[in-house]
């Protein structure tokens, strides 16, 4: 059987392109293509050519519209043994193509161009196509026959060189047939198939033949017609041919007459578009079909047999059938053409067999249909057990893999590809819907594992790695809950021995593992807020936070918020981390030997980091890298050296795929079979880079851990700003927030002030005077468990301290460049010193109560030392007394009255030791 | 004699939503999947087909080798495909109009989401 047959065919004059001398392939294809456009010459161009030596038996010959149709075969092919039973098998013409620098000597070239046609006996016209020559070849002068050399020039004067060429060739190989023609007429030679029996003739079976004879001859006489353009004449013939052979009972060839004829009515018809010459050439092919199926000789069934002209006619009713879009016949002719495939002999007609219903089903649209034979010419091909073979298996495989719903992403093309993503921000609950609706396509997972091991072993047999790997991967990824922990572990090695095959380096559009989702956008810790400035204000971070109690107010500008999505400001040359979960739901233990954000605008650098993951588990890990230049960040993914392959892991798969787990479309959640809870969708921010800003960083002076205080202690400490950023701070205001704020007595404005500008590595000492407050009912307990964790939250939770505001900013920029751009003053930013200020409870007191002291008058010499009172009480209250001397009134006569004793009670809960200093004041008050 | 016989509940969005294999063929390695790989072809033929007759049952409509594909299509587009090496029209109607109610039956479980697998 041959490729690619059309009812057209049996019209086509079929000349082998053969290269002569060393013809550097790409040259070689360069020189075919130019061949090529030359496949049909009309026959108006080629009276010039051709010169009419006797009567033409063409009668008919449609100067004015008819052509000679060329198919051009690279390379060639032997010769069919069908040949004589169709002439269009024959390569009637062979043409040379000689790449002069690389061969010099043009009669060497042309002893093997005549080598080369030795084979192809049937060869009619020769020519060998000489390019590039050479100035000595040019020179030479002498005439080599069917040698033509093409002087060196530009491509169009080349093609132009080359259509005359063909108009000669055209002109000689009519002329042949003309010759061919007249000699068939007269003398006429047996015209045998290796249908017919080859044994010894029986008498009868000589007289058969003979009779046979002339119908035969007037078939391939109308055959000739055909090539030579003349489908009227060819008619003739063929009416001849069919009433003889149906006389002879010779069915094969009054099938091939019949074909002959349907393809002279539709040469003739060209251009016209007449339902009746359909309905014709399907009552014909019918025809043809059921005499071949009838010459099938039951003898010799093991050698040769008709049924590939009866599949190959199949086919082309079925193409004919399929340009006028009559699908449901055409379904019914492939599928009766596969059914044939069971009885072809050679396995090489078979893989043509399906290649061709597969191409067919293709162009129906059916693209199950398509895959489906597709997949048969893959194994057809993996039978053959050699490395072209399972490459060409690979090829088709990965036809496949569009309509089995397997692609790698790298044959996705880019244009859908852009058409996914643009609409992604405009519209994306539509999106998702649609994503959700692709992955309801994709269930056929049995099918899906089977085509992608398939793909894998015609890898691995055709020395493809990366193809393998690719394989390897998909299968890895969207399979892996219905693979084995062995199956596992298998694919996990033939992605490593694959990886050893290929360069370090190497990128796949296929991730593997691990399943990679953004777990948080961690905001700018409150240290390093950034505030809006409104240059016309002395105050200029007022109004840029919401102030007040209301979180919304409906003074403040409306912000665009786009998609819910928030906003994220990076600044150059700072830090940022993100947050990510990877996970390993398989069984074998992963190692990502290098794991980074990946950045498609280029003005960021990530930081690679390595991680380990067991078996079934996931981790977050945390990703950093530092903004380069000013712009928008788009972070779609990260990147991933894994099994030695770098590979992109988007996010926005594996959210598809979470959302697909979450409405049970696919098969499994791969974080959460490794253990993980369950997470909001978390969405990518809009990420903006500034230009550098300044950066203060805090700390106290003598630690940054709590400070403590007794209650109503009065304490200085200091604290330190430095300028851990590139830009100079040129303004900075400290104010308080927070509760107790009367506890900072005060603050060395001045000092900071004195400072500023503050350089990029400057930095200042703030002194602060700060007073315990007083503790309030309960606080106290809380009071020792506090430890403000200032990094997450953005304002102190714990409500008791007070917080430096540090608003700060670098220059205003140029002031006329603010007049042009109100937006482009660069915001300042804010630090939030939390004074983690840790109050304990001190002396306390207890109780005070005044005691009466009547003292008789006889006493009195000494009532100044009421001393130890309650002294009995060791540890737990000391009492300390004091008289007041002047509220005593002692008459020595009548003893004394007014007099009390003031008897406090303060407890001391810590382990330090207090002084007490007792002080009148004007108002009886206690410090 | 060996018999295979693959039965596949197809939903509207062209995934499979059930999956029976009875049959004592040999299972033999690389033709493991073929019915079902069959079966998703003939997916191309059906969706042309049904829509040209007003019955639901389909008849043989592809065939590969000796194993013959007869569809049913419901009201709701959910088809019902059969793979069988032999072919008994009258049986195969019959089998089908009976997976029809059950169908009916399971979809009227208010726990069931139309369009997604059956299990049974």
């Amino acid at each position: 059987m041959e490729p690619d047959v059309s009812i057209e065919t049996s019209c086509m004059i079929r000349i082998a392109v053969l290269p002569i001398g060393k013809v550097p392939p790409p040259l070689l294809r360069d020189y075919h293509s130019m061949l090529l456009p030359h496949h049909t010459i009309p026959l108006s161009t080629i009276s010039s050519f051709y010169t009419e030596h006797q009567k033409s038996p063409f009668a008919h010959q449609p100067w004015d519209t008819g052509s000679l149709q060329f198919k051009f075969l690279l390379g060639g092919s032997p010769p069919s043994p069908w040949e004589d039973f169709q002439p269009y098998r024959k390569f009637l013409s062979v043409i040379g193509i000689c790449h002069c620098p690389s061969s010099p000597d043009l009669d060497h070239v042309i002893d093997q161009f005549n080598a080369a046609c030795k084979i192809y006996t049937s060869a009619l016209v020769l020519r060998c196509f000489a390019f590039c020559p050479g100035n000595s070849q040019l020179d030479d002068g002498k005439k080599r026959e069917n040698l033509v050399l093409f002087p060196p020039a530009d491509r169009t004067m080349q093609e132009f060189h080359l259509h005359t060429m063909m108009q000669d060739i055209a002109a000689s190989l009519l002329m042949e047939f003309e010759k061919w023609v007249l000699q068939a007429e007269s003398s006429g030679t047996l015209l045998k198939t290796p249908l017919d029996s080859q044994a010894t003739l029986s008498s009868e079976e000589v007289i058969k033949a003979k009779k046979r004879r002339l119908a035969r001859a007037q078939k391939t006489i109308g055959d000739y017609c055909l090539l030579a353009g003349s489908p009227v004449d060819a008619n003739a013939h063929y009416t001849t041919a069919l009433e003889l052979a149906r006389l002879t009972a010779d069915y094969f060839w009054y099938a091939g007459a019949l074909e002959g004829s349907v393809c002279a009515i539709l040469v003739d018809q060209i251009g016209q578009k007449d339902t009746g010459v359909e309905d014709e050439v399907r009552y014909r092919y019918n025809n043809v079909i059921t005499h071949y199926r009838k010459s099938f000789i039951q003898d010799n069934v093991q050698r040769v047999s008709p049924i590939t002209f009866e599949l190959e006619a199949t086919l082309k009713l079925a193409r004919f059938l399929c340009r006028r879009k009559l699908i449901k016949e055409v379904v019914e002719l492939l599928t009766n053409a596969a059914d044939g495939a069971k009885s072809l002999i050679d396995a090489n007609d078979r893989l043509i067999l399906y290649v061709e219903i597969a191409r067919l089903f293709g162009t129906l649209g059916y693209q199950r249909k398509a895959a489906f034979f597709s997949r048969q010419v893959a194994q057809l091909y993996l039978q053959q057990e050699n490395r072209f073979a399972a490459t060409s298996a690979m090829q088709v495989l990965g036809m496949t893999t569009k309509a089995y719903r397997v692609q790698s992403r790298a044959s996705i093309t880019k244009h859908s590809i852009s058409n996914e993503t643009e609409p992604g921000n405009a519209d994306n609950g539509k999106l998702h819907h649609l994503l959700v609706v692709s992955l309801f396509e994709s269930q056929w997972s049995t099918l899906q594992m089977v085509v992608l091991r398939e793909i894998l072993l015609s890898a691995v047999r055709a020395g493809d790695p990366l193809a393998a790997w690719s394989a390897a991967a998909r299968l890895l990824r969207s399979y892996y809950p219905l693979i084995t922990p062995a199956g596992q572990n298998g694919l996990a090695s033939a992605l490593k021995s694959a990886a050893e095959r290929l360069p370090s380096g190497t990128r796949c559009a296929d991730p593997a593992l691990p399943f990679i989702r953004v777990y948080s956008f961690p905001l700018h810790p409150s240290q390093m807020d950034i505030v809006k400035r409104n240059p016309a204000r002395e105050d200029w971070w007022a109004g840029s936070a919401p102030s007040g109690p209301f979180i919304y107010t409906p003074f403040s500008k409306g912000e665009p918020t786009k998609n819910g999505k928030q906003d994220l400001v990076w600044i150059v040359g700072e830090p940022v981390q993100v947050f990510v979960e990877l996970a390993n739901p398989c069984g074998f233990d992963l190692k990502v030997d290098n794991i980074y954000l990946s950045v498609q605008s280029g003005n960021f650098d990530a930081f690679p980091l390595s991680v380990d993951l067991p078996t079934n588990s996931s981790e977050v890990i945390m990703l950093s890298g530092i903004p380069t230049s000013v712009g928008r960040v788009e972070i779609p993914g990260c990147t991933v050296h894994c099994f030695g392959v770098i590979t992109e892991h988007l996010f926005r798969d594996v959210d598809n795929l979470l959302l697909g787990a979450a409405q049970g479309l696919v098969l499994s959640d791969p974080f959460r079979c490794c253990g993980s809870p369950r997470l909001k969708n978390v969405s990518v921010p809009n990420i903006s880079v500034i230009p550098p800003l300044p950066l203060l960083v805090s700390h106290v002076v003598g630690g940054d851990g709590a400070i403590v205080l007794y209650e109503g202690e009065i304490r200085d400490v200091w604290i330190n700003l430095a300028n851990a950023g590139t830009i100079a701070v040129e303004q900075a205001h400290i104010s308080l927030s927070g509760k107790n704020q009367d506890s900072v007595i005060s603050i060395g404005y001045e000092k900071l002030k004195s400072a500023l500008p503050l350089k990029p590595g400057a930095e200042v000492t703030i002194p602060l005077t700060l007073k315990a407050w007083q503790l309030g009912l309960g606080e106290s307990d809380t009071a020792a468990g506090k430890g403000v964790s200032g990094s997450m939250g953005r304002t102190v939770k714990d409500g008791c301290c007070p917080s430096l505001l540090v608003h700060y900013a670098g220059s205003l920029g140029d002031a006329r460049d603010l007049e042009k751009n109100k937006t482009s003053v660069p915001p300042g930013r804010r630090l939030i010193v939390p004074l983690q200020i840790c109050v304990l409870q001190g002396l306390s007191f207890v109780k005070a109560r005044l005691l009466s002291m009547e003292i008789p008058a006889y006493v009195g010499e000494s009532p100044s030392n009421p001393a130890n009172v309650d002294g009995n009480h060791s540890n737990k209250a000391v009492g300390y007394g004091s008289k007041i001397e002047r509220l005593v009134k002692i008459d020595p006569f009548r003893g004394s009255w007014g007099l009390r004793f003031l008897e406090l009670e303060m407890s001391n809960p810590t382990d330090m030791v207090f002084e007490c200093y007792m002080q009148r004041c004007s108002r009886t008050e206690l410090c | 004699m060996t018999t295979t016989a693959c039965f596949i509940i197809v939903s509207r969005n062209d995934i499979p939503i059930y999956e029976a294999e009875v049959g004592s063929a040999a299972k033999r390695e690389d033709a493991a999947q073929l019915p079902q790989f069959i079966l998703q072809a003939a997916l191309d033929i059906v969706q042309d087909l049904a829509w040209t007759t007003s019955a639901m049952f389909l008849k043989a409509i592809d065939k590969f080798n000796d194993l013959v594909v007869s569809v049913y299509v419901t009201a709701d587009h959910i088809r019902f495909m059969l793979l069988l090496d032999s072919r008994s029209d009258d049986g195969i109607k019959s089998f089908f109009q009976e997976v029809h109610e059950l169908y009916i039956k399971s979809l009227l479980n208010p726990l069931y989401l139309p369009g997604s697998r059956i299990t049974s």
